[in-house]
């Protein structure tokens, strides 16, 4: 096992000879240990045809091994107080399990065993079939879904991030046992996995206990490379949503860098300035934004209920994206034209010193809230690896006090552009 | 019979809370956690929408929501510019029977979020052109609220769970109602409910406890309004029969269910019976017998739940899934058929003592962050369960029998009458 101790950030990182990368952070507050798996397969690693399957494995991973039937695996975890989930991004899935410290081995284990020992039995696929199709179900009943799924594939002709994570219905309904298994072998192996665990233990004891169960399990085929480099956008696309409801939405979506580009973090400041500093990750958090300069420009002034944009860490170049919600008898082209004359105003006058102060202020405090438990902190740690490396998230906030006002406008003129815009409108047909 | 204990250190109780009594009636609790630089003020206070004349007009929410549209001495501008500049978040918000208040902050910022905190408590001018705008966003969030199915099946389910005249029968405001709010009902409702005579503030964080008592006196001590009595809350008749309603909305493909009926409060003696067996029926693992029955075995559902809704008052037992339309019958009849099991078959030995464990066990999880302890806290002050109730929560827990889990089905549950919604 090759070990690397970062003293000024705490993080341990560790490899074993199967090709397994561990990130362990010692957190001694609280007597438990988050423990999280992380695989290098999301919505990105999927084509026509098999759309949703990282999803729909993800599912599978919790009907059994060998070793595990389903609902004993459930079990084991619930009686020792365990909390565990699982889910799938663009990018990635991750699977993590928050115990009682004196207790994780069970979640290693659990972990190890299912890594190369998911079972797939057909009658399982086929009930996690109409599952994931309720699910689906439920999100269609969203207008936001439906919305943002358009706005999706209209700003991603070739790359994969055009489809939405849960997949094409089409796709959920014709999908087999097989390609879901095969997807699963092509991408569940330790070379392709990252471990991420915070808590309350000793890190040398902790790598020990991990080397122990994951270190025997055998290197997988190198995962296939996504080689869709989405080609530049010439011009804007448009889409038109109907749909029940009496309210209207609003996007409009760019193409933006990817987490490793120098570009990303002067993005995150556009971000702040204009809806305040988001939560880091998708997983939640941020701060409310009713000084921020989008919510001054159009809740204010009774344009729209809300508005914000957000822009989130991705491998690929992904999305920078405005939403708002149209007041009653306001248009959607009257928001659309307040939120580009908010863009406009940010590519034409530098930010002031005292708004790059307050999004590093309002940053520097998501960083704290969102490291105070030890699932976060695990979170990060494996995050950050999928999307860059470790020390993207522990130089995350040096990072932000290097960007400048010339920077953060440079970046709002290159990529917020009419010719890289993909707008959206949801036009509810009950008003 | 087995004890699982959590370690005593990692729970809240009388020897690590700090407890202070301000002569204006405010209780202030304080727990110092140097694991991070943020700190969060949590609490309440005795205004609600049980305060509200007629019931059920939303009037309660409207006057916490306009708190931060400006006070006597800053604007609503120069109150986010303040707090957001920080990075700190704050807000007011009415439940049935308390008004909740919460501040999260950088330690750095505790004084100036607490200054804050009660200037748009205690001082809020109620701008005219900001009650507007205020509305409108409360008349967009309603429109929204009728295209969901969740919420229409949500508020159809209290509407005939509950009396009119219940406070718990109405949604917190309708269009009409949102429309017609004046200002002069704003400051009269703020005027004559906001009290600090029973207000608790729980603070949690890195702050030194006799620190965070003088900040609190800066900022509420010389507080010194009073308020009403509230006459009791009328009964809630049991529900006879299987009254249901349905709530079309066009276009969507997942219909939203609920059924149950009204249930127990947080302080009655059955509560830890009463939560464990609704575990086994419908939250451990992955929502306890109804997920294995309803979702792994049969793929009706992605989710499915049972919850005890009690608090100061007695909530709702409810089941509530996501399902196709032509499914929801089904769901319903298979989570019938389960109630009906919990109250006629005391749970196996393996059940109660994995859900034990899995309560005493789960303990430390949730006190992660300042949030989670603030409300354990909260928990303890709000239901009278005396501040040693986590020390000896393993003992509680352990000393349950099954044959008092059949007993809590029995009295709370019922698989003949209820009420049974759904919308989609």
């Amino acid at each position: 096992m090759r070990v690397r101790h970062d003293r000024a950030t705490g993080v341990t990182t560790a490899s074993l000879s199967n090709g397994l990368t561990i990130l362990a952070r010692e957190m001694r507050a609280a007597p438990i240990t988050a423990f999280c798996v992380w695989y290098r397969v999301g919505s990105r690693n999927e084509h026509l045809g098999i759309t949703g399957a990282s999803h729909w494995v993800e599912h599978m991973m919790f009907k059994g091994t060998p070793q595990h039937n389903e609902a004993e695996m459930d079990r084991l975890i619930s009686r020792e107080g365990g909390h565990r989930n699982a889910f799938t991004w663009i990018d990635c899935t991750a699977y993590y399990e928050t115990m009682p410290s004196d207790k994780i081995d069970l979640a290693i284990a659990l972990e190890a065993d299912r890594m190369t020992g998911s079972l797939f039995r057909p009658r399982d696929v086929a009930s996690e079939r109409t599952v994931i199709i309720n699910e689906r179900q439920g999100s269609e009943n969203s207008p936001g879904f439906r919305l943002g799924e358009e706005v999706q594939a209209a700003a991603f002709r070739v790359h994969p991030y055009g489809h939405e994570v849960i997949g094409h219905m089409a796709d959920l309904q014709s999908m087999s046992r097989d390609d879901l298994f095969g997807h699963y072998r092509r991408f569940y192996a330790p070379n392709n996995a990252i471990v991420s665990v915070a808590g309350d233990f000793d890190t040398a004891d902790m790598l020990a206990r991990i080397a122990r169960k994951l270190g025997p399990l055998k290197r997988g085929v190198a995962a296939p490379k996504v080689a869709a480099d989405e080609p530049e956008q010439k011009g804007e696309r448009r889409v038109t949503v109907r749909g029940e409801g009496k309210t209207d939405y609003v996007t409009l979506a760019f193409h933006a860098p990817g987490a490793m580009h120098p570009d990303a973090m002067p993005l995150v400041v556009v971000e702040a300035v204009l809806s305040g500093a988001g939560g880091l990750t998708f997983f939640g958090g941020g701060t409310s934004n009713r000084s921020s300069r989008l919510s001054k420009a159009l809740v204010d002034t009774g344009i729209s209920a809300d508005a914000g944009c957000s822009v989130v860490p991705t491998i690929d170049p992904f999305l920078f994206s405005f939403s708002a919600t149209p007041q009653v008898g306001v248009p959607p082209a009257d928001v659309e034209a307040a939120l580009w004359r908010e863009i406009e105003r940010i590519k034409t006058e530098p930010i002031s010193a005292e708004e790059l102060e307050k999004a590093i202020k309002q940053t520097r405090a998501q960083v704290a809230f969102n490291t105070e438990s030890c699932t976060n902190q695990a979170f990060w740690l494996g995050f950050s690896q999928i999307v860059a490396d470790t020390a993207w998230f522990t130089g995350y906030l040096d990072r932000l006090r290097q960007v400048t006002p010339a920077e953060v406008q440079r970046v709002a003129q290159t990529y917020l552009t009419r010719d890289n815009v993909t707008v959206g409108v949801y036009v509810a047909d009950e008003k | 019979m087995k004890t699982h204990r959590p370690a005593a250190a990692s729970v809240p109780h009388t020897g690590n809370i700090a407890q202070f009594s301000l002569d204006n009636g405010i209780t202030l609790l304080v727990y110092e956690n140097f694991a991070s630089p943020a700190v969060i003020v949590s609490g309440y206070f005795t205004a609600g929408m049980r305060d509200e004349a007629p019931l059920g007009t939303g009037l309660s929410g409207f006057v916490t929501d306009c708190l931060t549209r400006g006070t006597t001495r800053r604007s609503y501008a120069q109150i986010y510019d303040v707090t957001e500049s920080i990075g700190a978040s704050m807000g007011v918000s009415a439940g049935t029977h308390t008004s909740s208040l919460y501040a999260k902050s950088l330690a750095e910022d505790l004084p100036l979020m607490l200054d804050l905190l009660s200037d748009v408590v205690r001082h809020p001018s109620f701008p005219a052109e900001e009650l507007e705008r205020e509305r409108a966003e409360w008349i967009s969030a309603l429109r929204e609220r009728e295209n969901s199915t969740r919420a229409q099946s949500g508020m159809a389910f209290y509407d005939l769970c509950y009396p009119e005249g219940h406070p718990y029968h109405y949604p917190g405001g309708t269009l009409e109602t949102a429309r017609a709010i004046t200002r002069e009902q704003v400051l009269e409702h703020h005027r004559t409910f906001f009290s600090p005579r029973e207000m608790t503030l729980c603070i949690v964080g890195a702050v030194k406890a006799e620190e965070a008592l003088t900040r609190v006196v800066a900022a509420f001590g010389d507080w010194t309004a009073t308020r009403p009595e509230r006459a009791p809350m009328i009964p809630a008749p049991a529900i006879v029969g299987q009254p249901r309603r349905h709530i079309p909305l066009r276009n969507k493909s997942q219909t939203s269910l609920q059924w149950g009926f009204p249930a127990l409060p947080r302080n009655s003696p059955d509560w830890i019976p009463a939560v464990l067996m609704n575990s086994i029926l419908g939250q451990f693992g992955m929502y306890g017998r109804l997920g294995e029955r309803v979702r792994k075995e049969e793929g009706l559902v992605y989710y499915i739940g049972t919850s005890f809704s009690g608090g100061i008052g007695p909530g709702a037992w409810q089941c509530h899934a996501g399902t196709q339309p032509t499914t929801v019958d089904r769901v319903v009849e298979i989570s019938r058929n389960e109630v009906r099991r919990i109250q006629d078959k005391r749970v196996t030995a393996r059940e109660l003592d994995d859900n034990k464990r899995y309560f005493v066990g789960s303990l430390p999880l949730q006190m992660e962050t300042n949030e989670g302890i603030a409300g354990r806290i909260l928990d303890m002050r709000r239901y009278n369960l005396g501040f040693d109730y986590l020390l000896n929560y393993a003992e509680r827990i352990n000393s349950i029998t099954a044959a008092q889990l059949q007993g809590a089905a029995q009295r709370w549950l019922n698989a003949d009458n209820f009420v049974l919604t759904s919308s989609g």
